[in-house]
């Protein structure tokens, strides 16, 4: 393949001032990383550093308080992607779904199943998700009768489930 | 209730080489089982050497049905660049679903960057050999 020669190279982008993620997949890829080695750095950092709450483990409780990762990396030489979905018990992210990439023909591992599948490819797991934080946030929603949530169309609508249809509405 | 919910990232090495990749924890109070975009190809991210990648974050509940970075690398291939190619997705998500909130971010094989968002002010940061350090671009709605 042509060397393509560029001042604009390397380069980082990445949603939101992650700045300590970004200089994470900067270090990498100056330093001569590939292009998936330097994103999964990036991305890692974020996790470990819990970005906002909303990456890595300890943060978006579901409805039963747990915490869940969803994570993909995509190579656009070969056009190879992994994927972990409503991932379990596994705090890092982005190197399950780069695992699912390396070490499978697959393209998406889900729930339990990308847990043990990452876990025997070498991550630390199974373990709690959960934070102090994730903890006192679930629970002061469900002090607040569960609001809000994502369900419509239910009863009751406007209360913790058990959930079911509601037919008038249907 | 919306924040700073994802992060995708693309990177371009020394190679000329494109990657990118999502991490999220989802959707706080979200249905057990629920899957967003952050998993989905061609909706959270994409990446083609040919052409460019792209990064989105936002309700990823509705963003999912449009897949928004595969659009934008496709549009980015037929000739668009980032800003154009960026808007041009949002714009799709926005005709059908006029409250949604969310964000993507483009740039091309050659590092040309740029960022559209819809509902919510979006920042996205960038690292290049002109730059002593990150730098944030704040595009709004």
């Amino acid at each position: 393949a042509e060397l393509v020669r560029s001042d604009k190279f390397p380069v980082v982008v990445s949603t939101w001032p992650f700045l300590e993620a970004v200089r994470a997949a900067w270090r990498a890829v100056d330093n001569g990383s590939s292009a998936v080695e330097a994103v999964v750095e990036g991305c890692s950092a974020c996790e470990e550093l819990r970005c906002d709450g909303t990456v890595g483990p300890g943060g978006s409780p579901n409805e039963n308080g747990e915490t869940m990762i969803d994570a993909l990396v995509m190579d656009g030489v070969t056009m190879e992607v992994g994927a972990v979905a409503a991932m379990r018990y596994v705090k890092d992210g982005i190197r399950a779904a780069n695992l699912v990439m390396k070490y499978s023909q697959h393209t998406l591992l889900a729930g339990e199943g990308a847990s043990a599948f990452a876990i025997s490819m070498g991550l630390p797991g199974p373990m709690n998700l959960s934070s102090p934080e994730s903890v006192k946030k679930w629970s002061d929603w469900k002090e607040n009768r569960c609001q809000p949530n994502f369900r419509k169309n239910v009863v009751p609508d406007n209360d913790c489930g058990p959930y079911k249809p509601n037919n008038g509405a249907m | 209730p919306h924040n700073h919910d994802t992060i995708s990232m693309a990177v371009i090495d020394k190679m000329g080489h494109i990657a990118v990749g999502t991490s999220t924890n989802g959707a706080t109070f979200k249905i057990p089982g629920r899957v967003g975009d952050g998993p989905i190809v061609g909706s959270s991210a994409y990446a083609d050497d040919e052409v460019g990648g792209c990064g989105a974050t936002g309700d990823g509940d509705t963003m999912m049905r449009f897949l928004p970075c595969y659009q934008v690398v496709e549009s980015m291939r037929q000739g668009m660049k980032p800003e154009e190619a960026a808007k041009d997705a949002i714009s799709r998500i926005t005709r059908k679903f006029p409250d949604f909130v969310g964000a993507v971010v483009a740039v091309d094989k050659k590092g040309s960057h740029a960022g559209a968002c819809h509902g919510w002010t979006f920042q996205y940061s960038v690292q290049n050999p002109d730059m002593d350090d990150v730098q944030v671009f704040t595009v709004l709605p």
